[in-house]
């Protein structure tokens, strides 16, 4: 990835703050969709996105490049995810699909019809690791390899999560009618 | 993927549109500069806190060395004054003891050179690593 190229570049030659302010919109998106592909819920998601950015900027005079840069942001975000889930008062899991309707129906579908609010409780009802797939997949049409880092697991295992998880919804969809 | 799958078509379109939307809110890097900027700044009160901390250890240090250098010179220059004051207060039997041995009348010079050497070697043999704490 050329962005990357340059924010390693500038990372060895000492230019740690220009290289922060490289990465933060370079990888807000897929850190925020990693968090929120795991947590479920957009507070929880963007606070975490926050912190693993901190915990970057401290960690950045340290990269050493034995990792790819992505691989190194993507295990960060992960653990931070982790701890984050781990830290919640409440646990919320998918066998509770009452609590990430909630969260969700009102977080993620302000603005979208009520199609839109079903499908989003379909994805809800996915298992975690078909869950998380599918939002990283979709969310930027990423290639499965870049999902497949992102998730720490291998391409072939994510292509199954995928294709399990497309089918669950497609079927939905078609015996929802829309999902209306 | 198979997109082109009309099965999974119209999924696709939808969950594209849906997902597009999954972002941080706006403004998200200031607010990210704003928490590194703040976690510097607790970072910056640390150091100069620890600073004074091993300064004031270092002085505490420094103060007991030099108190310990001039106590341990005092009870040298003690014992020193009080065997002067022995030698003082017992010479005549000193001389007596020593005249009555023979000791000096064979090789008097000698040994109380010898003698003269070995008292001032002894009391100075200590200071020898207290000297630098003495002249601070």
């Amino acid at each position: 990835m050329p962005a990357d190229d340059a924010i390693v570049q500038l990372i060895r030659a000492g230019w740690t703050e220009e290289a922060f302010e490289r990465l933060v919109p370079a990888y807000r998106r897929r850190v925020f969709g990693l968090a929120y592909s795991l947590l479920r819920d957009r507070g929880a998601a963007e606070d975490t996105t926050q912190e693993v950015f901190v915990k970057l900027w401290q960690a950045l005079p340290r990269y050493d490049g034995r990792a790819r840069l992505s691989t190194w942001i993507y295990a960060i975000t992960r653990n931070a995810t982790i701890s984050a889930l781990r830290g919640r008062r409440r646990p919320v899991s998918m066998s509770d699909p009452a609590v990430f309707d909630e969260v969700e129906y009102r977080s993620a579908t302000i603005d979208a019809g009520p199609e839109d609010a079903a499908l989003w409780r379909h994805v809800a009802a996915l298992p975690e690791k078909q869950r998380q797939a599918v939002i990283l997949y979709y969310q930027d049409e990423r290639p499965v390899d870049e999902v497949a880092a992102m998730m720490g697991l291998p391409v072939n295992t994510v292509k199954t999560h995928l294709h399990r998880a497309r089918a669950s919804l497609a079927a939905a969809l078609g015996a929802g009618g829309g999902l209306t | 993927m198979n997109s082109d799958d009309p099965k999974f078509a119209a999924l696709d379109a939808r969950m594209r549109r849906m997902m597009a939307g999954l972002d941080a809110q706006a403004g998200f890097e200031a607010r990210v500069m704003q928490r590194v900027a703040a976690k510097a700044a607790r970072a910056g009160a640390v150091s100069p806190d620890l600073r004074a901390q091993f300064e004031r250890r270092r002085e505490i240090v420094q103060r007991r060395l030099r108190r310990e250098a001039w106590s341990n010179a005092i009870t040298i220059a003690g014992i020193g004054v009080a065997a002067g004051a022995l030698v003082w207060r017992y010479a005549e039997q000193i001389v007596r003891w020593a005249t009555a041995s023979d000791l000096l009348a064979t090789n008097g010079t000698a040994v109380l050179l010898a003698i003269a050497f070995a008292a001032v070697g002894a009391a100075l043999w200590p200071l020898r690593t207290r000297l630098p704490g003495l002249l601070k």
